[in-house]
């Protein structure tokens, strides 16, 4: 679904990364772990901007923005604060690659918002206001908007950081959801590893300038041994 | 909430429509209201004919073009800087206005050259419009280079620090006629715009509305950052020279022909976020066009009745909203 092949990222002038190769599959959940600055944030971000990035083999530079916004979508740790916004308008945002130039929202538009909505169970929160969400409704509400894109590719950059911990395993096993039953390949940052260990398929792991990706049995020794 | 929408659109295109005669029958010279209709309606005789449709007709059309101008530039602004705080003006708007009305006004008579009086009008507006321009285009052009949208915002601010201190030097060596000329420039006028101007003034305040109408779905994006809203497809290049643009033709335009109009850009789209409660651009795009269109036309009756420039009446209107924005929520 996903594929770097021999791909070094810098940021600024540092080498982050070195020769990455790397294959996410359809419906795989994929948790990426490293410490603060070892480059999570770089490689999401080059994920959705490198023209060498294959995406369903087809390298990123021969699609159009309009392709790649229908191929993946992407959940920031940025919290938007937008004044007067029900929630349904900020997932219906999501449906932006698909709309005409003014935006207007059709029947079907419509389904894919409601559904996106209850997929993450803010039903009877859809007419609220965004402002007045806890950030754990407002972090599901994100996800319901990159939902209602309807890419085969969610990259979420640290969905659960400012959460509490029951908050963090519902975000986890909701995005295991959208990965096993909806097959979407799903690849999070995340330093929580409790809540990313029960549900996740494999895992990323950046030591030093090199990333692994292992399946989450023989993830769990090596992430002990780096991280604790 | 629709029907909250459909109430106020209705609401302000009336206080609009109404308010917009009114505009018309005030004036220096004492008319009564069912003449003003009457020559409205095509009769009345040929001097007040002329007092009516070339004096305050054009000066509430324009007025009205200044309103919607102005207000929407400074939404597309706000949207585009992610701060309620930006204007028109923050980004250098008017200080390049400012700086090409002093190099001519100022400027010319220090270097000896003389400027005739029937030059001065369209002379000062086009000093002032290719003054804005060029900061603009200044602005476009770096806004391609610096990625962080607050570091344009501060250049914008140092841009008019400077041209104003540029300006004070020119000031201090300029004679008290030309000085007396800019000073009062500086104060805005919608009195000064003749039919002529006013056909040149029309379709590029049209022309700025249309491109902003494109900016729709771009500002609608936006509202959730420039990352998300190029994960969605936008173009943010593109979108930031099509906002420039669109703030460039009607921010400039109305600069170079009314003076440096504050407060309109900043007040306006928070009146119209307050009335409509919306973020939708769909919504507080026309809504924003109306409330500017009304602020500008109670603005234009109170400086008729009192005979004093717009500026200072849009700054004591606007100032008291800006402040209710900056501590409402803190």
């Amino acid at each position: 679904m996903i594929k770097l092949e021999n791909i070094t990222l810098s940021y600024g002038s540092r080498t982050v990364l070195r020769d990455v190769v790397m294959h996410l599959g359809k419906g795989e959940l994929c948790a990426l772990v490293g410490c603060n600055g070892a480059g999570k944030s770089t490689l999401l971000r080059a994920l959705t901007s490198r023209k060498d990035i294959i995406i369903d083999g087809t390298p990123l530079g021969e699609l159009t923005p309009e392709m790649v916004a229908q191929s993946i979508a992407i959940v920031t740790t940025e919290r938007i604060r937008i004044e007067n916004m029900p929630v349904e308008d900020l997932v219906a945002m999501g449906r932006a690659p698909y709309t005409n130039w003014v935006g207007h929202l059709q029947d079907v538009d419509r389904d894919v918002v409601t559904s996106a909505i209850e997929a993450v169970g803010l039903s009877t929160f859809s007419k609220r206001d965004i402002s007045t969400l806890s950030d754990g409704e407002l972090q599901r509400a994100m996800i319901a908007r990159a939902i209602a894109q309807q890419t085969p590719i969610i990259l979420l950059d640290e969905p659960s950081a400012f959460l509490d911990i029951p908050t963090r395993f519902e975000v986890c096993r909701l995005l295991a959801e959208l990965a096993h039953k909806e097959g979407k390949t799903i690849l999070f940052s995340t330093h929580d590893l409790d809540s990313a260990l029960p549900v996740c398929d494999s895992f990323l792991i950046i030591e030093g300038d090199s990333l692994r990706k292992l399946p989450t049995a023989e993830a769990k020794p090596e992430m002990e041994r780096i991280f604790r | 909430m629709k029907s909250r929408s459909t109430i106020f659109f209705v609401l302000l295109a009336a206080l609009c429509a109404v308010l917009f005669v009114v505009d018309i029958a005030v004036g220096s010279v004492a008319i009564p209201f069912g003449d003003v209709v009457d020559v409205l309606l095509g009769g009345g005789t040929a001097e007040m004919r002329s007092i009516v449709l070339d004096i305050r007709l054009v000066r509430a059309i324009t007025a009205l073009l200044a309103g919607a101008a102005l207000s929407v530039s400074g939404l597309e602004m706000q949207v585009l800087f992610r701060n309620p705080l930006a204007g028109p003006y923050v980004l250098g708007v008017s200080a390049g206005a400012s700086l090409g009305v002093a190099l001519f006004l100022l400027g010319a008579p220090l270097l000896g050259v003389a400027i005739s009086p029937a030059f001065q009008s369209i002379g000062t507006a086009g000093a002032a419009w290719i003054g804005s321009a060029i900061v603009l285009l200044l602005v476009v052009a770096l806004s391609r280079r610096i990625k962080d949208i607050m570091v344009m915002l501060i250049l914008g601010i140092m841009l008019s620090s400077g041209v104003g201190a540029v300006v004070e030097i020119m000031q201090y060596f300029s004679n008290e006629a030309s000085l007396k000329s800019y000073v009062v420039w500086t104060m805005g006028s919608l009195g000064d715009v003749t039919a002529t101007q006013l056909t040149l003034l029309a379709p590029v305040v049209v022309a700025g509305l249309a491109m902003a109408v494109a900016t729709i779905k771009p500002m609608n994006m936006l509202l959730a950052g420039e990352r998300y809203a190029a994960s969605m497809g936008l173009n943010i290049s593109r979108t930031r020279t099509l906002v420039l643009s669109s703030t460039t033709l009607l921010a400039g335009t109305v600069t170079a022909f009314c003076g440096p109009i504050g407060f309109v850009g900043i007040a306006v789209p928070h009146i119209a976020r307050m009335l409509f409660r919306s973020a939708d651009h769909r919504i507080l795009l026309p809504a924003t066009i109306l409330s500017g269109v009304l602020m500008l036309l109670v603005g234009d009756i109170v400086a008729k009745y009192f005979a004093l420039p717009i500026n200072t009446i849009t700054a004591l209107m606007g100032i008291p909203i800006v402040i209710y924005i900056v501590t409402r929520k803190r």
